[in-house]
């Protein structure tokens, strides 16, 4: 008797036009993303290698709100009638004291060490600020709208995953199936099944998670059902969120260090990773303690509230058990919790979600390639150029916002946005240049090849304005540098070698060709 | 399966963006008062909701290409969602 199979071939074969039309209209965008999520892992590593200022150790022991903090956010407000402020404290990966204040007249930043001497303006948004938001939100900020965006193509992304486990039957053999050698048509695809059956468990993880942190913002109808006042109001009910309006009575702002002391407490320990007072020198005023979620996974960083001039705790809830599973799959994503090798291997299967989605775009275009023959059409020079744009391209914009990052004077006139014109000014180049030359296919080796360039000069550039070159770096111990510059230096090799071979399959591909018309 | 013309391959796309997301709509908007009504708390019962309908939200999308006919997808994700919808409200009006 014939065993019935598990699944259908009707079912696989009506999955394969949704995973074919998803990946093609939406690769360009989950490359950028799944790129950018991949750089954020390492955010405060890059960090300091673009704000070399604050190249420093971390610090021994906690650093006290009211000897090195206050003093800062004193001399920052110049006087001014302050609303509130916000401090991040140092950590080993993020070594410095981070301000913010809201001020009468517009908001203040500062960067300090964490003794509490003021430094320079770090002069670029680094990783933290540009790679990250554009990872989640493209920078388009207006209404969510980024976010929505990067919604949908994460949706597109579990579609995607979905649709191919089911067209793809044999899902176990193909994790020992690559087959490097022959057509391109072949291992491209080999390719695509391996990073996408090795690696589908954390695809699937991090695709899910990713949806997850924004759960109620993208799909709010629980959140219109439940709270009239709208994501604010559910915020501060689901994660300890306190707001109360300013008094207008004069009064002063009680000593911090104790509150935190009384926050650790109720914690059982823990660090403290950041603290916010709102309303100071008014009757009204509280203060947020937040614990640092380095030694946890979850996100649930316990804020405790406390009066400000009292020092009383006001708000200390724990989570709800729902909210908590949110917190820990937020945290399963965002990977802030310390463990360097879970870090690297959310790096690499970052990277390793490029490649799939790289190589189901090069699926298509091989395939198209062969059926129309030397004569592309305008949709597939379309998708040609786009890919090579969203993904050699993206590394270019990345390489080239960082060589400036290291080239352009400290002291230059709005030197953070002059890097961010760099970083889309080379991108849309990069796609101009794809766009003319995607005839017959697209410049994937020049880019490539100017992508190795730009690896070595930034490293280059590193080392002669900062003197930390790699060497010296590992004699320092600033392994964050020392870290950056290594895969700089990796990126060139692995570029230049790509570079290589396609020079020499283009070159097959022309005598194919010309033997064809002969 | 029909023959896939332009126009059903355009109606099945649509049920599967407009559709699966209307019948994630509805899911968080009755499960949430549901699970207050089961005794969770506000905020547990919005997240809970929420994360049900992110988890249907790619299966029914791809379900919307499996069955037979668009028609039947755009029938049972659209309509499924507004019915979940209408009996949130309902829920939320009887019981404030």
């Amino acid at each position: 008797m014939k065993k019935k199979p598990f699944i259908k071939p009707a079912l696989r074969l009506a999955m394969l036009w949704p995973h074919t039309w998803a990946g093609v209209t939406l690769g360009g965008l989950l490359m950028v993303i799944f790129f950018m999520g991949s750089l954020s892992v390492f955010a405060p590593e890059i960090d300091r290698w673009m704000m070399p200022s604050t190249r420093l150790e971390a610090p021994d022991g906690p650093v006290s709100l009211d000897q090195a903090v206050r003093p800062l956010v004193d001399r920052l407000s110049a006087g001014r009638t302050v609303q509130g402020w916000f401090v991040r404290l140092p950590e080993e990966r993020n070594p410095v004291l981070t301000l913010r204040l809201r001020a009468e007249g517009g908001a203040v930043n500062g960067v300090a060490t964490a003794e509490g001497a003021m430094l320079p303006p770090v002069g670029t948004l680094g990783a933290s600020s540009f790679f990250y938001p554009l990872h989640y939100s493209l920078h388009l900020r207006m209404g969510f709208i980024g976010i929505w965006i990067v919604s949908f193509a994460t949706v597109a992304m579990l579609v995607g995953l979905i649709s191919g486990v089911i067209i793809h039957a044999r899902i176990f053999k193909d994790v020992f199936t690559f087959r490097s050698w022959g057509q391109t048509r072949r291992s491209v695809l080999d390719l695509h099944n391996l990073t996408g059956v090795l690696a589908l468990p954390f695809h699937l993880m991090i695709s899910f998670t990713g949806v997850v942190i924004i759960a109620p913002i993208v799909l709010p109808s629980g959140v219109n059902a439940l709270y009239g006042g709208g994501i604010e109001g559910f915020y501060n009910d689901a994660i300890g969120g306190f707001d109360r309006p300013r008094a207008g009575v004069v009064a002063p702002l009680a000593p911090l260090d104790p509150m935190v002391a009384e926050a650790r407490r109720l914690w059982g320990g823990g660090k403290v990773g950041y603290v916010q007072v709102l309303h100071p020198g008014d009757a009204a005023a509280y203060v947020r303690v937040s614990r640092s979620t380095e030694d946890r996974i979850s996100l649930n960083n316990e804020p405790v509230v406390f009066d400000g001039v009292t020092g009383a705790v006001l708000k200390h809830a724990p989570l709800g058990p729902v909210v908590a599973a949110q917190r820990f799959l937020s945290g399963l994503h965002i990977v802030a919790f310390h463990h360097w090798s879970l870090r690297w291997l959310y790096f690499l299967l970052g990277l390793s979600g490029c490649a799939l989605i790289g190589s189901g775009l090069l699926c298509w275009l091989e395939k198209r390639r062969a059926a129309h023959g030397v004569r592309a059409g305008v949709g597939w020079r379309v998708v040609a150029a786009m890919s090579c744009a969203t993904t050699v391209g993206l590394l270019l914009a990345t390489l080239a916002m960082m060589a400036a990052n290291r080239a352009l004077p400290a002291d230059a006139p709005s030197r953070a946005m002059t890097e961010v014109a760099v970083f889309f000014g080379v991108w849309i180049a990069s796609a101009i240049h794809a766009g003319a030359r995607s005839a017959g296919g697209a410049p994937w080796r020049s880019q490539t090849g100017a992508a190795a360039g730009l690896a070595v000069a930034c490293v280059a550039l590193n080392g002669l304005t900062t003197g930390d070159h790699p060497f010296q770096a590992l004699a320092d111990g600033k392994m964050a540098v020392f870290g950056v510059d290594s895969v700089l230096l990796l990126t060139a090799a692995l570029a230049s070698a790509a570079a290589f071979r396609l020079g020499r399959s283009a070159k097959g591909r022309v005598g194919v060709e010309e033997a064809k018309h002969a | 399966m029909r023959e896939p013309t332009r126009l059903r391959m355009a109606a099945r796309a649509t049920a599967a963006i407009f559709g699966a997301y209307g019948l994630a709509w509805g899911l968080a908007a009755f499960g949430a008062p549901l699970g207050v009504w089961s005794g969770l708390s506000p905020a547990d019962a919005v997240m809970l909701a929420s994360l049900i309908g992110l988890l249907v939200l790619p299966l029914a999308s791809l379900w919307a290409f499996a069955v037979p006919r668009a028609a039947v997808g755009w029938l049972a994700l659209g309509g499924g969602g507004a019915a979940l919808t209408l009996l949130g409200g309902l829920m939320r009006t009887a019981a404030p």
